[in-house]
């Protein structure tokens, strides 16, 4: 997709940005700019402005100019490394033009480019693309596959999901990701027919710090407007879930294989688990041919262990999933034959290309079971696609 | 203190031992959430496949990456969302540079 070579190129040039900027913090300042400042004649420091003085130079890019503080020290006993470079007015530094300042001054346009192409990335970097918001289990890749057996028709299968993480706009950054988030999920076969839109608000909160507090909790929750086209009707969905999370497990050591969310070598495989608890609240509204409508509220417990085989070979490429989800209703207006909706999933999946913010591949999964949470009826199912997430 | 007398200059050069500190303190953060001894945790280890962090641990990194930020640039944000994408120890000091504005 053209959008996302954009990305990917803005991403290339910001990795070289950042190299660059490594490098500058990295070596000390030129013996170049030393001489040309101590080179410069004193008057130039007096006041008189060079052309490429008033063109102006962004306050940022004074940094790399030395103080007189810690020159002074370095021409005296004194430590650079104790110095703290103090900013100095615009109107004296740039008078003491050395080669580099020049070259930066040069580059500015290129400077604003980066600007725009750095805000650019912020936005998409608040983008989350994946399978759903469900976040009680470790992300999946959005999913969307063809198939057609003979005489059979063609069946369509989607899942995606997009949030906006606008959580900094509150200053809640460090402890939250909160935003509008929608999710649709197609599935055009006979057996388990399924079009759902769902479109809200989505949470993931760590409450504590767990550095001061050695249990952690994350909660993951989301409140949104569901439309069925299959079913038929519209709704509103909300849920709440909570796992603990715990400080200081000494590595991937096999004593901390009870923990959830920690990565444990097994030697043949890395394991780790998110075990889940909480509760779903779903309200029908309006429903057709005068199907029922009211409430449900349903209690969760989930369980999603993930099994990377190999993972020295394979550097978690290759990757089994199991998930486990037991909802049982706990109040139910629409159908109150059925108390628990148990439903299974399994999924291998590998990934050609994976990095922590993008992955692509190719995935296999198996499901048998309700998950009303989804309008998806007891069913068991086949799938093999694509799979993409960044 | 050198971290006060740095703290609030956006853009500016941090000196070679405000950066050693700024590293030591991210690498202490990551430790102590790790249970790994501080001296046993380097900048090229990687998060998951290395120290076992899983995307909730990265992601309960972001308090104290933020606060240490803050001790050079009172504005710094870091994020969950940014947490949960690094990849290697050296990733979380660049993030808290690049934060607190330090060149």
């Amino acid at each position: 997709m053209t959008w996302r070579c954009r990305l990917g190129a803005i991403a290339a040039f910001l990795a070289v940005s950042g190299r660059a900027q490594a490098e500058a913090i990295s070596e000390p300042p030129s013996e170049r700019a030393r001489e040309a400042r101590d080179s410069e004649p004193s008057e130039t420091s007096s006041g008189e402005r060079s052309a490429a003085d008033l063109e102006g130079t962004p306050p940022g890019r004074l940094s790399l100019e030395e103080p007189e503080e810690s020159s002074a020290k370095r021409d005296g006993s004194g430590s650079d490394s104790e110095a703290t470079v103090p900013k100095e007015p615009r109107s004296e530094t740039a008078s003491e033009a050395s080669e580099p300042e020049a070259a930066e001054r040069d580059s500015e346009p290129a400077e604003s480019d980066a600007g725009r192409e750095s805000s650019l990335r912020a936005f998409f970097d608040a983008l989350t693309f994946r399978d759903s918001m469900d976040t009680r289990r470790t992300p999946q890749p959005a999913f969307a596959s063809l198939s057609q057996t003979s005489g059979e028709p063609l069946v369509g299968h989607i899942d995606a999901a997009l949030m906006i993480d606008l959580a900094g706009l509150l200053d809640l950054q460090d402890r939250m990701a909160l935003g509008p988030s929608v999710e649709y999920h197609l599935n055009t076969s006979d057996a388990a027919k399924r079009s759902v839109l769902e479109a809200g608000l989505a949470l993931e909160w760590l409450p504590f710090p767990l550095e001061r507090t050695y249990v952690g909790l994350v909660v993951a929750g989301k409140a949104q407007y569901k439309r069925d086209w299959v079913r038929g009707g519209n709704g509103l969905v909300a849920s709440l879930n909570l796992m603990s999370i715990f400080r200081g497990s000494p590595g991937k050591n096999i004593v901390a294989v009870w923990k959830p969310d920690r990565l444990t070598d097994l030697w043949f495989a890395d394991f780790q688990y998110l075990p889940w608890i909480g509760a779903e609240y779903e309200q029908v509204l309006t429903a057709e041919d005068s199907g029922p409508t009211g409430a449900t509220a349903r209690g969760v417990a989930r369980v999603q262990a993930v099994l990377y085989p190999a993972a020295r070979f394979f550097g978690h490429r290759f990757e089994l999933i199991g998930d486990l989800a037991l909802r049982g209703d706990l109040y139910d207006e629409l159908d109150p034959s059925e108390e628990l909706h148990p439903l299974v999933r399994l999924s291998a999946n590998y990934y050609l290309l994976k990095t922590e913010d993008e992955e692509a591949g190719l995935g296999f999964d198996y499901s048998n079971g309700a998950d009303p949470e989804k309008g998806l009826a007891h069913s068991e199912q086949w799938k093999f696609g694509l799979k993409l997430r960044f | 203190m050198v971290r006060e007398r740095s703290a609030g200059r956006r853009g500016e050069v941090a000196s070679g031992r405000d950066l050693e500190q700024l590293a030591n303190d991210v690498r202490a953060h990551i430790a102590a959430l790790g249970g790994l001894p501080k001296e046993s945790v380097r900048d090229s280890q990687l998060f998951k496949e290395e120290l076992g962090f899983g995307d909730y641990m990265k992601a309960a990194l972001a308090r104290g990456l933020q606060k240490i930020a803050r001790e050079y640039d009172p504005h710094a944000k870091i994020s969950v969302r940014e947490c949960k994408r690094l990849k290697k120890v050296g990733d979380a000091v660049f993030l808290v540079k690049k934060a607190a504005g330090i060149k």
